[in-house]
């Protein structure tokens, strides 16, 4: 029999899921009104928003160049990421706090004035081209994520494992890629994920650098919103989750989300 | 020559110098163990000869080679670590193949080594398994043949049974021992442990402060200790300090203030000019004081009269710790009838079991 606490939690704990995902569920049900503006609920039922995004222009385009920046950015902090996690976690050096909290300070820095300081001091200056400029910011915003998840990571590797490869004959490079990386998969998926959802999701650094012919999906919603007030972002909000869920659903059944969980 | 030779070798860590001008030599085929407390410079040693950390100054000679800038991955060593480092993301059967095929050796070569490895450490079957479904002696065993598999040209120990329990530390030393002669193989073992260092060592080296205090065969080391460390290390606890010597052909008299000692001469006396003597507290003759007859005891050499302060029971044996003119005295002594605190009695040095120590 459950007592008056106990009911009390478990309403507590209902009211909290549906102020969590009560929005989900309105947009979704919006998404399929017929109705020429938002409304909740739906007079009739239609898929024609789902057929707008389509026949939009720019809704596909601005989806491809933010999965394009979105990749490649995170390769890009994977890139620098990931030996600087490693340098920061494997040695002890002068000015390894400094160096630190200098991987982490996009993280602190609003992203309006990250994104205002690139337009005005780099983009503007150095005339640098947009899709140069998107694939910079997002770097830069998704490093910290990267180093920070990997560095914990590495935080619980026993390095001695290292010096085991180096000491059976493997070189350096070898070592990192045969026994380092394969060790720290789970943070490094991590990384990705997390690096990618934040650059996927940004406005406010891609909202200076965008321009004409070139923006990211975020930035193209944001726009459509200002001029229509129909259920067409609904509909492309419904999508996304979709993918979303698809990705996780896709890494659950590749690892585990215990992956994520355990050392 | 010397297989091995570190020729006045120095490392430091920032401005903490834990070795200078080290010396060490090993010949082919033996097992020299390093010995000694924590922070004695054993383990820098052990890394340095892997190529872990580089010595600021000096000379490592292997087989004739200058190998102080040879990188660790062209040294061909097989190091085991304390904690046995497997790759847990391989299976068994590739950990210990990890060294074969950054070699490039052949599919079918790679399997056979593997293989014939895991049954010389007694772990056949085991191919298939990961290191996290392992217990810890197995896994040591698996840090050995994954090791031995590349026929290292050395094999190097740092502390690897430390982490077992008791039983399993003596049946794993032997394997140890085993394998190492049956391979004859040259191995430098590192160890806090003096048991298990004398048990399968050809000569061990006892460190202290990053230098060399004794290096011997355990048996020698084990009875003449040439330094009042190395005595202490393993287990004279009783020293005199004497004030003068004289030489005689097959004895040495010592002199304290009062008393007299004379020692025969053997391994352990060689030293020409220490002045202190050791014993063993199950080396000293006990008996109770007979105040009566034979005037005074102190008077005869090599005795000491004292008063027992402390007696504990140890199982096998009585410890007592005897208050002397020249100190406190640990003596073992099994014996029906045990003396209690403040009880008179004569303390024996037996002229055959002093050694002098420096």
């Amino acid at each position: 029999m459950m007592n008056e606490k106990d009911r009390g939690l478990a309403i507590f704990t209902w009211l909290t899921f549906i102020v969590l995902l009560g929005p989900l569920v309105i947009i979704i049900i919006t998404s399929f009104g017929a109705d020429s503006y938002l409304s909740f609920p739906p007079k009739s039922l239609s898929l024609h928003w789902y057929q707008n995004i389509f026949e939009t222009e720019g809704f596909i385009s601005t989806f491809k160049t933010s999965i394009f920046v979105s990749l490649i950015g995170n390769l890009i902090a994977l890139i620098i990421g990931i030996p600087a996690a490693y340098a920061l976690s494997r040695y002890h050096f002068k000015g390894k706090g400094v160096l630190n909290a200098l991987f982490i300070s996009p993280l602190l820095i609003p992203g309006i004035v990250l994104g205002f300081t690139m337009l005005k001091y780099v983009i503007v200056t150095y005339h640098m081209p947009i899709y140069t400029g998107l694939l910079v910011g997002h770097s830069i915003i998704m490093l910290p994520f990267v180093i920070r998840v990997i560095s914990s990571s590495l935080s619980n590797f026993d390095f001695s494992i290292e010096e085991a490869a180096l000491s059976l004959g493997a070189g350096k490079l070898a070592t990192f890629f045969k026994v380092v990386l394969p060790n720290i998969r789970s943070g490094l998926i991590a990384a990705i994920l997390l690096a990618f959802l934040e650059s996927f999701n940004n406005v406010d650094i891609s909202i200076f650098i965008t321009g004409p012919g070139v923006s990211t999906l975020p930035i193209q919603m944001l726009q459509y919103v200002e001029n229509y007030f129909d259920p067409t972002i609904a509909a492309i909000s419904v999508l996304l989750m979709i993918l979303t869920a698809a990705l996780m659903f896709f890494i659950e059944r590749l690892m585990g989300f215990s992956y994520f969980t355990k050392k | 020559m010397s297989l091995l030779s570190l020729n006045n070798v120095s490392v430091a860590y920032d401005k903490n110098v834990i070795l200078k001008d080290f010396n060490l030599n090993v010949e082919k085929g033996e097992l020299l163990s390093l010995l000694g407390p924590s922070g004695c410079g054993k383990t820098t040693t052990l890394r340095l000869i892997a190529g872990f950390l580089q010595a600021s100054g000096g000379q490592f000679i292997f087989d004739g080679k200058d190998y102080s800038q040879v990188p660790i991955n062209k040294r061909h060593f097989g190091f085991v670590f304390q904690n046995y480092a497997l790759f847990p993301h391989l299976s068994i059967f590739e950990n210990v193949a990890f060294g074969l095929r950054q070699r490039k050796v052949d599919r079918k070569e790679i399997e056979k080594r593997v293989k014939h490895m895991l049954e010389v450490v007694s772990l056949s079957g085991f191919e298939k398994r990961f290191p996290a479904e392992l217990s810890g002696g197995q896994r040591q065993r698996v840090a050995i043949a994954r090791a031995l598999v590349i026929k290292p040209d050395l094999l190097l120990f740092d502390e690897p049974l430390s982490n077992l329990d008791a039983n399993l530390r003596v049946t794993m030393r032997v394997e140890i021992r085993r394998i190492q002669q049956e391979l004859g193989i040259t191995t430098v073992y590192v160890s806090h442990d003096q048991e298990e260092c004398f048990s399968i060592s050809d000569k061990v080296a006892i460190l202290n402060k990053g230098v060399i205090e004794q290096l011997d065969q355990p048996k020698t080391i084990y009875k003449y200790p040439k330094t009042e460390f190395v005595a202490r290390f393993i287990g004279f606890n009783n020293f005199i300090q004497c004030r003068q010597r004289e030489e005689h052909e097959t004895h040495l008299t010592f002199f304290t203030e009062q008393e007299k000692f004379e020692v025969q001469k053997n391994a352990g006396t060689t030293s020409t000019r220490a002045l202190k003597l050791a014993i063993r507290p199950d080396n000293i003759v006990i008996e109770k004081c007979r105040t009566g007859s034979g005037g005074t005891p102190g008077h005869r050499d090599n005795t000491l009269t004292g008063q027992v302060k402390i007696s504990t029971f140890l199982g096998r044996s009585y410890q007592y710790e005897v208050d002397t003119s020249l100190g406190t005295f640990q003596v073992n002594r099994e014996m029906e009838m045990p003396f209690s605190t403040g009880d008179r009695v004569i303390l024996i040095f037996p002229k055959e079991k002093l050694v002098l120590v420096d």
